[in-house]
């Protein structure tokens, strides 16, 4: 009897999730609108480039949102989508399209899409509340992850922390001219106004709470580990593969 | 030669049901009553004015919201004020003086020709009354937390929903009969959405690359797909394959009794 009624728990959880990934597919086919290679050339030429630089062998599909707030985001369990938004398109340089695609395509790799898409569609209750905490963990460190994979398919330090300052905040404006060294220089400055801030005792407790329950990782640590693997492991990894 | 666009040629069945029902709620009446006895519609007017800039009567903007007066048999509105907005192109804000808002965004980008069929065909939005529920709405957004203002029910709100959606066919038809053009209005449809840049390339007349898009929208292989598809009913979002839907069936419907151009639509 138990086993029975396990099963029926089982397969109306499966019957949630197959309806919950049929109804994320019904408003992505609905809001957001499908390009390929003939209304689209450069960004899927730019899209199956950076699957070949990272070695991903299914060119996923690309869609196009208007808004300005989220660049690119991935979906999908079985079948992988990028949604790109047209502010990206419009402003962003080559290098700097390359890095966020980059970006998008080591979550697919990493298998971090499938994590983030059933996160998304987590019913929140207590019981829950462990698991997500796991998961925004993992999500954290998968940020990180996915910042190397775009400094490789761009391999341009200056384009890829232009992405994530924008990210943070920084207009396009005043950054999109800066050279490399310019750059570096500001990301550094960024990181270091961030480690001077000193809060007592209660407040940087609090702060560190917040920080543990976010599900993405803040741009100052994004930007101290990207510079650092940069300085170390993505030196050796160019010079081992011939640039 | 009067070629004037009546209302009843392009209101949507479903845009005007819903409109009437839900005008016909207590609660907005008692709304509307707030909204004139605290003057906010001369604040809305007020605000725009003062903090806007009123675009000169040479500039295309303008000529075109002229011409789509003269159209769709406007008298209210009287000028077009720039702002900088990402979110919208153009708007119609205000109840009994309404206001119409060009983006700078869509003056910048040089697409001159959807610049003027945008503009002109926004003014068929204030015959169908939409800038009043709009302004309505706007109240809610805007001043629920500083004057008391009733409570809007859930069915209200759903209604509310359902009635963006459809007010959007409304539009659509609108832009049909005032360009004439069917495969412009397509490519209106998609417009705002992706860069123009990328939407030059898509082929609106027999192989229509957007087509596809909208035949997987309704595809329903399964029960999961009719699970999926009746949730989907419960989001607010205006769903793009169902504007194409639409501006192709009323096309179907009528095309060449309004005289439009039936020549583009095998390319």
């Amino acid at each position: 009897m138990l086993g029975t009624s396990d099963d029926i728990i089982h397969k109306g959880l499966d019957k949630i999730n197959d309806i919950s990934v049929a109804l994320m597919r019904r408003m992505t086919l609905g809001r957001y609108i499908a390009v390929d290679e003939s209304s689209a050339p450069e960004l899927s030429e730019i899209v199956t480039s950076v699957c070949r630089i990272l070695d991903y062998p299914e060119v996923p599909k690309i869609y196009i949102c208007h808004q300005a707030a989220q660049t690119i985001f991935c979906a999908g369990t079985d079948t992988m989508i990028i949604v790109i938004s047209d502010y990206i398109i419009e402003n962003f340089d080559m290098d700097m399209l390359y890095y966020t695609i980059g970006n998008t395509i080591s979550m697919f790799k990493s298998g971090h899409v499938s994590m983030v898409t059933a996160y998304a569609i987590m019913p929140e209750m207590l019981l829950t509340a462990p698991v997500e905490l796991g998961i925004k963990k993992y999500l954290r460190a998968a940020d990180m992850t996915s910042d190397r994979g775009g400094l490789l398919a761009c391999q341009n330090i200056s384009a890829a922390l232009k992405c994530i300052l924008w990210e943070a905040g920084i207009p396009l404006t005043e950054i999109r001219y800066l050279d490399e060294k310019e750059t570096i220089q500001l990301a550094r400055s960024y990181i270091k106004s961030v480690e001077n801030i000193s809060l007592d005792c209660v407040t940087g407790l609090a702060a560190h709470l917040k920080e543990y329950n976010m599900d993405f990782m803040p741009h100052p640590y994004r930007i101290n580990e990207l510079l650092k693997w940069y300085e170390t492991g993505y030196q050796e990894l160019i010079k081992k593969r011939g640039g | 030669m009067d070629n004037r666009i009546l209302l009843q040629e392009y209101l949507h069945p479903t845009d005007r049901a819903l409109s009437q029902r839900i005008m016909e709620f207590p609660v907005i009446k008692q709304l509307l009553n707030i909204i004139f006895e605290k003057k906010l519609d001369a604040v809305n007017y007020y605000l725009y004015n003062s903090s806007c800039i009123k675009l000169p009567g040479e500039h295309p903007a303008v000529k075109a919201f002229q011409d789509g007066k003269r159209r769709f048999g406007i008298n209210t509105a009287d000028h077009v004020y720039v702002v900088r907005s990402y979110d919208f192109d153009v708007r119609i804000v205000g109840y009994t003086e309404p206001v119409v808002l060009v983006s700078s965004r869509l003056i910048e980008e040089n697409d001159s020709f959807l610049l003027k069929e945008r503009v002109a065909t926004s003014l068929a939005a204030i015959s169908a009354g939409h800038h009043k529920l709009e302004f309505l709405l706007w109240i809610y957004e805007n001043f629920s937390g500083m004057i008391q203002l009733p409570v809007l029910s859930t069915a209200l709100t759903g209604l509310i929903s359902e009635w963006q959606r459809s007010r959007q066919y409304t539009l659509d038809r609108a832009f049909l009969l005032y360009t004439g053009n069917y495969l412009m209005t397509k490519k209106n449809i998609l417009y705002g959405t992706i860069p123009y840049s990328i939407l030059k390339n898509f082929n609106f007349g027999g192989n229509d690359t957007y087509f596809l898009q909208v035949c997987d929208f309704y595809r329903q292989n399964n029960l999961v797909d009719i699970a999926a598809s009746v949730f989907s009913v419960l989001q607010h979002e205006i769903w793009i394959p169902a504007r194409y839907k639409e501006i192709q069936t009323f096309y179907q419907g009528g095309g060449e009794k309004h005289g439009m151009d039936m020549q583009h639509s095998n390319n």
